[in-house]
């Protein structure tokens, strides 16, 4: 199998998405060359495990490109307002205004400028990290705060895939950040909880991946005695749970600390388990 | 009327869970916005009846009619998303598509056509205490979630008023972008919970940054504390020698889960109430203190 990518999603946030993620990308770099991206770049927490992970070996800008306003050649037509999808260009009689947290950086407003007023200037969003640990790499996308171009930050830390396996631990939600995450993605591992919030987040997971038309699969995190909830929503759709991990007051307490569970053996069976089902799909 | 938003930078920190124990705690007083439009949560407890629905629109989706298109491939140059793809006939990824409209203005035969974008809907809602919420479902897939969070205000800002109450509570989205600042600005008092977690922790530490850029006032909750006792000391010595206000600690409790899965609330919890309540009865106060 060559270079495949596993997306960890889910609706819910606090399901184990980067917890499950990082043990999993642990356990399989033991014998194969993984790379584990971070592309939950508002709060990117994959190096929480990777204490040693303290000055990247790489660290580059991230960003996109914002108009700015050459007044002596700009004639106020409007056009370039005219055309902003995002509202981002405000003109008046003799001045102009671009909001940038409107801006997406498309570029259509520097297109359409017939006295070639706009120039487009790069400006930061953010960071993209690269770390190594032996066969595991991890790359770490780390927006500004303050900053909203989340999509554009999370696109440029994909186009550092190079690995035999991928591994996406991706942003919550069910919408434009969680999408893009996923959008290239094999399979797309959705971590969920067994309570009614799980449920119906991960309902609306399921909804987005069954239109991106991907591979899937469902674990079950904090597996307790409500576990029944998922089981049955998937039984009756044909959904297949691969995986649970038990609700532990153990396992909560290393993943609060950034601690890997994957090397008692009881969690290494699973994690070849997940891995196993996953190659079994892609066939 | 005053605003109150809680946020927590990290999924799953319990933002929801007690936002809506807040909520009953003065339901009489105030009006619940589930701000989260991702997957807003809140309704499956307190929704008792929908009272009224509407669509949102938001921006534009492109598409390429066939017949007028003949394949120059312009459009897909022009295509910074890389959302125009080429197969048999070029056709607009709708997920990779930011609707800006770059390939509109170099297309030479009108194959290009836009439409206004139905994102979402938003609900407002009679809650099982009798108060009201409002709230949003986002297509599962579409963009636009900082706009639609806005609308989610200004219509639960509406409800205050024409209720006459006195309080807007805010259940914000987790992160720290564009949808959390939507939600968040604008509000007389941010409630941070931190998750007694080293991501909790992180988290909450760019929230802050975010909260302070933005010149919210905030204060901040410890919420499943004990599990780590040094993470929980890191968290507080922070929070201390940062002269951030701590209003109370939530410890982790394995009854915080089963209340949850017989959808009641934290508050209803005989061994979570009375610790609550404590802290409730000082964010109460402190709002209420607050311009």
């Amino acid at each position: 199998m060559n270079n495949i990518s596993i997306a960890f999603a889910s609706g819910k946030g606090g399901t184990g998405k980067t917890s499950l993620a990082a043990n999993f990308a642990k356990y399989l770099s033991q014998d194969k060359n993984v790379l584990l991206s971070d592309l939950d770049v508002e709060e990117p927490n994959v190096n929480i495990f990777f204490p040693d992970n303290h000055k990247p070996l790489k660290s580059n800008m991230s960003t996109i490109n914002i108009p700015e306003v050459d007044k002596v050649k700009c004639t106020y037509c409007g056009e370039c307002a005219k055309k902003c999808n995002f509202n981002a260009i405000a003109v008046f009689k003799d001045r102009i205004s671009i909001f940038n947290e409107l801006c997406k950086g498309c570029g259509r407003c520097f297109n359409v400028c017939k006295t070639g007023a706009i120039h487009l200037k790069k400006t930061e969003i953010g960071k993209v990290n690269e770390y190594s640990n032996e066969s595991l790499a991890i790359t770490e996308g780390v927006l500004n705060t303050g900053d909203i171009h989340t999509k554009s930050l999370i696109t440029d830390v994909k186009n550092y895939k190079h690995c035999e396996i991928n591994i996406y631990d991706c942003p919550p939600g069910t919408t434009c950040p969680m999408v893009e995450s996923i959008l290239d993605a094999d399979f797309v591992v959705l971590v969920t909880e067994p309570t009614p919030f799980g449920l119906h987040d991960l309902s609306l997971a399921i909804e987005v991946v069954q239109k991106l038309q991907k591979r899937f699969g469902i674990i079950i995190n904090k597996s307790n005695d409500n576990d029944f909830i998922v089981e049955e929503y998937c039984a009756q759709n044909g959904f297949q749970v691969i995986e649970k991990i038990p609700f532990d007051r153990d396992i909560a307490k290393k993943c609060g600390r950034g601690e890997f569970y994957y090397n008692d053996d009881s969690y290494s069976s699973k994690m070849q388990k997940i891995y196993d089902h996953i190659k079994g799909a892609m066939i | 009327m005053k605003k109150i938003a809680f946020a927590s930078g990290k999924g799953g920190a319990g933002k929801t869970t007690i936002s809506m124990s807040f909520h009953k705690y003065i339901k009489d007083v105030s009006v619940f916005a589930d701000c989260d439009v991702d997957a807003a949560d809140a309704f499956l407890l307190l929704e008792k009846e929908i009272l009224q629905k509407e669509p949102f629109h938001s921006g534009f989706k492109y598409s390429i009619n066939e017949t007028n298109c003949i394949q120059c491939g312009e459009c897909i140059a022009s295509c910074i998303y890389n959302a125009i793809k080429k197969s048999d006939k070029h056709y607009i990824d709708e997920f990779a598509c930011e609707g800006c409209g770059a390939c509109e203005d170099v297309c030479q035969c009108n194959a290009i056509f836009s439409k206004s974008n139905h994102c979402g809907e938003l609900f407002i809602a009679e809650t099982i205490f009798n108060s009201r919420m409002v709230y949003a479902r986002l297509v599962p897939g579409e963009d636009n979630s900082g706009k639609l969070v806005h609308e989610v205000k200004k219509v639960a800002h509406q409800q205050v008023l024409e209720s006459g109450k006195e309080f807007l509570i805010i259940d914000s989205p987790p992160g720290i972008g564009c949808p959390l600042m939507a939600a968040i600005s604008g509000v007389n008092l941010l409630v941070i919970i931190i998750e007694c977690s080293q991501s909790g922790f992180k988290d909450a530490v760019r929230l802050m940054d975010v909260a302070g850029k933005m010149k919210i006032p905030f204060i901040t909750v410890l919420n499943k504390s004990g599990l780590n006792p040094d993470i929980d000391q890191n968290i507080e010595q922070y929070l201390q020698a940062e002269k951030k206000h701590l209003t109370g600690k939530i410890p982790f409790d394995e009854e915080f889960v089963r209340i949850l899965n017989r959808k009641e609330l934290i508050i209803d919890s005989e061994i979570l109430s009375g610790n609550l309540e404590d802290i409730f009865l000082k964010i109460k106060n402190i709002i209420t203190l607050e311009k």
